[in-house]
């Protein structure tokens, strides 16, 4: 399977990010696996720059952070969403699916021309 | 919400505070990813190095992100701010002479009223310098006639003490007048006479020395006086040793006890030194008390004194008739005393410095609103390129309250500039002068004033300018972008608010400037240039009785004539702003015997000199000469306006009057009509003047000798003093005699100062007007190019484009000036106190303000109409 251009679209990785910590406290490791799992590896992302991702949500006050110790023993610093970040995800996954939904109509009138 | 409060701030301190630990930390963090990394790929089977090589790789720059992580810890309000100043700074170098008129129009605005707002502040409102002034009244007493001879207001200060509950303590003061000497240079005091608790009810103790004892307010034991703070500085060097020295005051010694800490006032105009009260007070001292102060109690307040005050002025009234009857007791705030009168004045120039705030604040808005309108296509630009609206609108808001601000500085800076000029200008009566600084609040004034300036300024043109439709604007080229309906009526609302405020404040110029003009025309009925004055301080012991004193005064006038600078020389019981006494009239044709009834007339004794001395001409019958004498025929001259009062269908030459101040009255013959003279001031009605010679009347209190000296001459105090001195060689003089057109001047302070600040700031005003008119008339031009353009191509000539800018300006000019003449004649009624001569409603004024101010709107739309009518039409219709 192709991978997307997830770079492209602006605010993508921070909707990844958030939907992976609403189920669980994680590492960036961790929330960078997830990711891959989850989109079947089709979401590739350089690693590197979810950091920054993860300063700017923190900053917004939409994850928090705590230093604490890794399955395998050492210190990391595990993410968390707040309400804030909840009440953001969820606006928006609305908006995200209504975005797509448009999209995808669109797309389909294209192709009965 | 708290703790998310408590997490913010903790981030945004570790981010500006702690660069280093949250840098270590995020080293920490991206280094653990990297390490997972790498053993995942370990795991995969690489080697070691190989895995490093391929995880550092796959992560991307580490340096790149850390960078990236690092930018957004810096608070993003601040980079942007500081991205939004780098970016006004770079707009205003490209239009520096709009940012200099700004900047400038701010800074007068804000400088003057921040000047204003300090000098009424100061005076008017800040707490005089006792302990908790608050709770000091002044008590004030009120007949609705005044009794002659009648001042029991010691008995009453008493009685106060006694009787009023809601007064923790009740002291007074009266006068003391004298001229000092043993100090080097004799020097004329003013000073008070005060009750021994006076201080201690005020709460305020000397800064060298001592307080007044109990037992000093006895005869014989009150020999002793506390100094001023100014007067120590000015006449003994400041010099702490001056304490248990002795000065002499009339010819009696004292010693010095005490000396105030700067700043102590007791009423307008500062007193020099003050004397303990005795209770049986010596004739060299004005025997009454002027002034009853009392402090309340904790708790109590100024009505619950003025009730019991009303209690006790009845029950007085009840107990001694004839002595208390119409009394009526008042208590007054202190610091309502001592400024009160000068509140109206003061109000009257925060106004006028608040129109003038205002038509700088709207000339401002009106340039931005021009600038950001001419901007169109700038910030549609931006907008296009992804600014969001907000952005756009806190820029210009920045950009306006930056301006506001550097203009604010300038403003600062420009008051504490002028304010010594100002204040050279202020009425001597003006109280407090020395407290007046620009002070913290004045300060917080003024800068509130210049952030909410920009905000007001800036707000209506970033919003309108943010409401820009992309596709118009940038299709339009920004030419007509701005030129909505909306925003022309707002320009053009704006030029007539500005018109309409200018033509308030030169009405209210005008006024002034001619009632100023009216005051120096006044004839005053004597002439002050080169009169002087001064009161010789008979000794009580040296000169007991009436005819001592006369003997005393002919000869020092015939010494006094001796001197070649000297032109004429009287001496005299009243000059104008000396005061006179006063005394009951009855008239022989119409006598009433009932001395209560009588009416009241200022009565001065003279020498045969005087009313050649004061330049007084004599309009019928006869001036005095040496002929009146001490056991002659007794004779009286009298004013225009005695004769106006007492004698208005009467020739009163020849007729009979008396002037009672005891049981008998002295007829005496009317010989003369004398010019009116203006007694306390040049505004003030002329007085109802009673003249006797010198000789035949009882001198008592203190006499003045008046001198005219050559025209240009020097102050003849030495003079006169060296005379004085040959036939008493222990008379205390002074060597500054007071130079009588000074007082004129003084008298008429107020106006002076109003005038002048009236002027500047109408003047200020005017050109701030004209600025916006031509502001506004070219950008119109600017905007209508084409429109000028299509109309010159179709046959239209250079006269009808002129002819449709200056329509357009006369629009605004004519509504701007009916609103202008409402207001002023809604506003100038508040002037009509200080107004001389002049009806606030003078159309005369109104109409040659008017006149001026559509003279000077002419003028500044004349450069804008001319480049309309120059316009080129192949430039403008390609310009489209």
């Amino acid at each position: 399977m192709k991978s997307l251009r997830t770079d492209l679209l602006q605010g993508t990785l921070d909707l990844l990010i958030l939907k992976t910590l609403s189920t669980a406290q994680l590492h960036g490791w961790d929330i960078a696996k997830r990711i891959a799992i989850v989109s079947s590896d089709r979401l590739t992302l350089k690693q590197g720059s979810l950091y920054p991702a993860l300063h700017r949500l923190e900053n917004k006050g939409l994850i928090e952070a705590e230093w604490g110790v890794s399955e395998a023993g050492r210190s990391a610093k595990f993410y968390r969403l707040t309400r804030a970040g909840r009440k953001h995800l969820a606006v928006e996954r609305t908006e995200w699916n209504a975005f797509a939904q448009a999209m995808a109509n669109v797309l389909e009138m294209e192709e009965e021309q | 919400m708290s703790s998310e409060l408590t997490r913010w701030l903790r981030l945004r301190w570790r981010s500006l505070f702690r660069p280093r630990v949250k840098e270590d930390e995020l080293r920490r963090e991206v280094q653990f990813h990297l390490d997972q990394l790498v053993a995942e790929k370990m795991a995969d089977g690489m080697a070691p190095a190989e895995a490093r090589e391929q995880a550092i790789k796959e992560f991307g720059g580490m340096d790149q992100y850390i960078e990236e992580v690092r930018d957004s810890w810096r608070p993003s309000f601040l980079r942007d701010i500081l991205h939004d100043l780098r970016y006004s700074f770079r707009q205003f170098r490209k239009a520096p002479s709009f940012t200099l008129i700004v900047i400038l129009t701010v800074a007068v605005g804000i400088g003057a009223s921040t000047a204003i707002f300090s000098i009424v502040n100061s005076v008017a409102f800040q707490p005089l310098g006792y302990a908790n002034p608050e709770q000091l009244v002044e008590i004030r007493q009120e007949w609705p006639d005044r009794r002659n001879g009648v001042t029991p207001l010691r008995v009453t200060m008493e009685e106060l003490q006694e009787r009023a509950a809601v007064f923790s303590e009740v002291a007074g003061y009266g006068s003391l007048h004298g001229n000092m000497t043993g100090v080097g240079i004799p020097v004329r005091v003013f000073g008070n006479s005060v009750t021994l608790n006076y201080f201690s009810a005020l709460g305020v103790k000397p800064m060298l020395g001592r307080d007044f004892l109990p037992e000093e307010g006895i005869e014989g034991k009150s020999d002793v006086i506390i100094l001023n703070h100014a007067f120590w500085r000015d006449h003994f060097n400041a010099d702490p040793a001056v304490i248990n020295t002795t000065v002499f005051i009339n010819g009696r010694p004292y010693t010095i006890v005490g000396v105030m800490p700067e700043g102590f006032r007791t009423e307008p105009g500062s007193p020099k030194a003050f004397t303990p009260l005795v209770t049986n007070p010596i004739v060299t001292f004005q025997r009454y008390l002027r002034s009853v102060i009392a402090r309340l109690k904790p708790g109590q307040t100024v009505e619950q004194a003025q009730a019991e005050l009303d209690v006790l002025s009845q029950s007085l009234q009840a107990t001694d008739s004839e002595l208390w009857k119409d009394l009526k007791l008042r208590a007054v705030p202190m610091l309502d005393y001592q400024v009160g009168d000068t509140r109206p004045t003061l109000f009257l120039l925060l106004g006028a410095v608040g129109f003038l705030l205002l038509i700088a604040c709207v000339n401002v808005a009106n340039l931005l609103l021009a600038r950001t309108s001419s901007r169109q296509r700038e910030i549609a630009l931006r907008t296009a390129l992804g600014a969001d609206r907000r952005r756009v609108i806190r820029q210009l808001l920045t950009e306006s309250v930056f301006l506001a601000s550097l203009g604010g500085i300038s403003g600062i800076l420009l008051a504490y500039g002028t304010m010594s000029v100002l204040l050279s200008f202020a009425p001597v009566n003006l109280p407090r002068v020395d407290e007046i600084k620009l002070d913290g609040f004045a300060l917080l004034f003024s800068s509130l004033l210049t952030i909410l300036t920009g905000i007001g300024f800036g707000l209506v043109p970033a919003l309108q300018a943010s409401k820009v439709d992309l596709h118009t604007a940038l299709k339009d080229g920004g030419r007509t972008g701005g030129g909505g309906r909306r925003s022309t009526r707002l320009r053009n609302g704006l030029v007539i608010t500005e018109i309409a405020l200018a033509l308030t404040l030169l009405i209210g110029s005008g006024l002034l400037l001619r009632t100023f003009t009216n005051l120096m025309s006044t004839d005053l009925g004597y002439n002050g240039d080169d009169l002087y004055a001064e009161r010789v301080m008979h000794l009580p012991d040296k000169y007991p009785d009436n005819d001592s004193r006369i003997e005393f005064a002919l000869r020092a006038l015939d010494q006094i004539a001796t001197k070649p600078e000297i032109l004429s020389a009287a001496f005299s019981s009243g000059l104008p702003y000396y005061g006179s006494r006063g005394a009951r009239l009855d008239i022989e044709s119409r006598s009433n015997p009932d001395a209560d009834e009588l009416p009241f007339v200022r009565v001065v004794s003279v020498t045969p000199d005087y009313f050649r001395t004061l330049g007084n001409t004599l309009l019928r019958g006869r001036h005095f000469d040496d002929h009146d004498r001490q056991d002659g025929q007794p004779v009286a001259v009298v004013t225009e306006e005695f004769v106006r009062r007492h004698f208005p269908d009467q020739d009163p030459i020849g007729q009979q009057v008396a002037l009672v101040e005891n049981e008998s009255r002295e007829w005496r013959e009317i010989v003369g009509i004398t010019n009116d003279m203006k007694w306390t001031g040049i505004a003030p009605k002329p007085a109802s003047i009673v003249f006797v010679p010198y000789v035949q009347y009882a001198t008592t209190g203190h006499p003045q000798a008046v001198v005219r000296v050559r025209p240009g001459a020097a102050n003849p105090g030495p003079m006169v003093a060296a005379a004085i001195q040959a036939v008493d060689d222990g008379m205390p003089m002074t060597h500054e005699m007071s130079h009588i057109k000074v007082f004129d001047g003084n008298s008429i302070g107020t106006q002076k100062f109003m005038l002048f600040l009236f002027s500047v700031f109408s003047t200020i005003a005017l050109l701030l007007a004209a600025l916006g008119i031509f502001g506004v008339m070219s950008y119109t031009v600017s905007q209508r190019t084409n429109e000028f353009g299509v109309r010159i191509a179709l046959g239209a000539s250079a006269g009808d484009v002129f002819k449709i800018v200056f329509l357009h300006t006369a629009k605004l000019v004519t509504v701007g000036l009916i609103i202008g003449t409402l207001s002023s004649l809604a506003l100038t009624q508040l002037l009509e106190s200080v107004l001389f001569g002049v009806d606030p409603h003078d159309l005369r004024t109104i109409g040659v303000m008017g006149l001026g101010l559509i003279f000077v709107s002419a003028l500044s739309a004349y450069l804008p109409a001319r480049r309309a009518c120059r316009v080129d039409p192949m430039v403008a219709l390609r310009a489209e």
